[in-house]
């Protein structure tokens, strides 16, 4: 009985894989915990209707601001929020936050599943209700934000996200 | 997450030649091939934690009537469940809606339903429309409870089909070409381990 | 080395992991068991093959494991009922050698020629329910394949057409043809058997006769019991799979049924396979 080279290789390969896994969700899970005792704070809350790559400007009435994360940023936070929200009504109300970042609860959101030679491949497009639902639904924070096309309101109407 | 009311028009046209270049790329493209794998296993997934929230007995019944809807979008129109035990051999069908139902009004105190680690991704075959179809292999374990007694425990091979087309649909005026991964048909067999 | 031999290296690595860990739960012990089982018959080609690894996890074709020989003949020797399969293991060591033959291995797939899915089920007739066996096969339509009935069985149609021959039969006398064949009237009746006014070398097309009653409503689908596959695929064997479904490392789609075949044996296995007389 012996374990060719390549045999261990893949052994080893998986051991690799499970550990990375492992540090993976022990950082999700902290993640969610920190946002998880942190629904109350209104700060990631308000949309900013500025160009995002510009920094906020300084409200000074509000002396714990810290510097304002971008949009996706802002996103992305929100999807892990839901996806780790304790409870229903939490996730329902961050869903509630989020969506006033948009021009509209039906604003398109494209997930792109592959991309090579200059082409993407897309999931079927959904909108922006039913994304943040079915993160709350599924717990599944597994896309980040790509591309933001915004309406000349300042809100977003049209999501590009990319699987992480 | 199919949808089917989208605010913006929604032209789904069926590319059948595109589809053709498109799995013929991936011939050369073996890492496209795995991104729809994992599209296929990711909608797999999520059908198991609708499955989990539907039948958790804790879950308002307003809230899983919306995951059955979410869940049913997941499906092909007329996809059933044909589900066999070790006791009854011969198959017994049920709708994907009737099956969530039965799953939700299970008489249980207490319901865990749970994914083993392991699952088998098949192939994807081409059928005569131009559709790909594959099927994932996963399995499932069931406790009810009565109290606090454990009163029935099974585990379940599902083999789900999947079917996997490229369409294309228009959004604010430019075309994206997208991979429409839907399931089907679903046996369900229980299994003597 | 022996089968058992290989199936314990072949465990050793599916298990590596868990070996070293010492303790095993028992849903640990039961994944070990499903990674082990050949759970589709997809995964019965690609073992069969080569063409994945214990995960189940394909193999690219430049990788220098794809359909190595060395890994089928590993996989081969598990692809086997161990518990009730009747066939020697010469007669196995002798397949595996044949269709690993470096100058010319072979390979099954969904499109390989001569092999077909026998599929028991059962239907409603005349308000009972019978067993109906259907023979299926893959062929190439449209743009990809399709699965179709080849050929059925069924009890009740065995006899419904068996027409005697000789004196005892009935006929059309042969001066019918004077009085216009006014006799028809009496030799086709309900009941009756209108068969024996047939050709010498009259055969009935009893798929053609299923058809027609599925689609009169006269014979209602109920359910599918169970089913096998038969593969002549391979040059000069016969192999059969079922699927095992219990406990152990041996499950799934396994060949419960192997032979070496030469082309009359080949005929007369397809005549008991598709139970003809």
């Amino acid at each position: 009985m012996k374990v060719t080279p390549s045999q261990t290789k893949t052994v080893l390969k998986s051991a690799l894989l499970f550990s990375l896994m492992l540090i993976f969700f022990a950082s999700c899970k902290s993640q969610k915990a920190v946002l998880d005792t942190e629904p109350e704070q209104p700060e990631v809350v308000e949309p900013e209707p500025e160009p995002e790559p510009q920094p906020e400007p300084e409200e000074p009435k509000d002396v714990r601001t810290a510097p304002e994360p971008t949009l996706d940023n802002k996103l992305n936070n929100y999807f892990a929020a839901i996806a780790g929200a304790s409870s229903t009504s939490t996730a329902n109300s961050n869903i509630q936050e989020a969506l006033r970042l948009f021009d509209d609860g039906g604003a398109p959101v494209l997930i792109i599943i592959y991309a090579a030679d200059g082409t993407e491949d897309y999931d079927e497009p959904t909108d922006i209700t039913k994304y943040l639902n079915y993160i709350k639904d599924t717990g599944n924070n597994v896309h980040r934000v790509k591309e933001v096309v915004k309406a000349p309101n300042g809100k977003i109407k049209e999501l590009v996200l990319v699987k992480k | 997450m199919r949808s089917n009311i989208l605010k913006y028009t929604l032209v789904t046209l069926f590319v059948v030649m595109g589809s053709v270049n498109a799995l013929a790329q991936n011939a050369v493209d073996p890492n496209r091939e795995k991104a729809i794998d994992s599209l296929a296993l990711e909608k797999v997934r999520d059908l198991g934690k609708y499955i989990r929230i539907i039948g958790n007995k804790e879950t308002p019944y307003s809230e899983s009537t919306r995951v059955m809807d979410r869940a049913e979008e997941l499906f092909a129109p007329d996809s059933e469940m044909g589900v066999s035990s070790l006791a009854r051999e011969e198959i017994e069908y049920y709708k994907v809606r009737e099956y969530f139902q039965r799953l939700r009004a299970l008489n249980y105190d207490k319901v865990t339903i749970e994914w083993y680690d392991i699952h088998y991704i098949s192939d994807l075959e081409r059928q005569p429309d131009g559709r790909y179809v594959g099927v994932v292999t996963i399995y499932q374990k069931f406790e009810g409870r009565s109290g606090d007694q454990l009163s029935y425990k099974d585990t379940t091979k599902k083999d789900i089909t999947i079917y996997v087309e490229k369409k294309e649909t228009q959004i604010a005026g430019r075309t994206i070409e997208f991979w429409d991964v839907i399931l089907g048909d679903i046996r369900v067999s229980e299994t003597s381990i | 080395m022996s089968r058992l031999t290989l199936l314990t290296s072949l465990l050793f690595i599916f298990f590596f992991q868990g070996v070293q860990a010492q303790i095993v739960s028992e849903d640990e012990e039961i994944e070990r068991q499903l990674l082990a089982s050949t759970k589709q018959l997809n995964q019965f080609f690609n073992r069969f093959n080569g063409e994945e690894d214990t995960k189940g996890r394909k193999f690219e074709p430049d990788d220098r494991q794809y359909r190595s020989e060395r890994i089928r003949k590993r996989y081969l020797s598990i692809l086997f009922d161990e518990e009730n399969a009747e066939f020697s293991e010469d007669l196995l060591k002798t397949f595996i050698e044949q269709v690993t033959d470096k100058d010319n291995p072979q390979f099954l797939s969904l499109r390989s020629p001569e092999w077909f899915a026998v599929v028991n089920t059962t239907f409603k007739y005349k308000g009972k329910e019978e067993p109906l066996t259907l023979y299926m096969q893959i062929q190439q339509e449209g743009l990809g394949y399709e699965w179709v009935i080849s050929d059925l069985v069924f009890e009740p149609y065995n006899t419904l057409f068996d027409k005697q021959r000789g004196e005892t039969k009935e006929f059309l006398h042969p001066m019918s043809h004077e009085l216009d064949f006014m006799n028809l009237r009496k030799a086709l009746v309900k009941g009756g058997s209108p068969e024996s006014y047939t050709l010498a070398d009259f055969k009935p097309d009893l798929l053609t006769v299923f058809l027609y009653e599925v689609k009169m409503g006269l014979l209602e689908f109920q359910t599918v019991n169970r089913l096998n596959f038969h593969f002549f695929s391979i040059d000069g064997w016969y192999f059969q799979l079922n699927n095992f479904n219990r406990p152990g490392y041996n499950t799934g789609w396994l060949i419960s049924d192997l032979a070496q075949v030469n082309d009359s044996q080949k005929e007369a296995l397809l005549k008991i396979i598709y139970d003809k007389k």
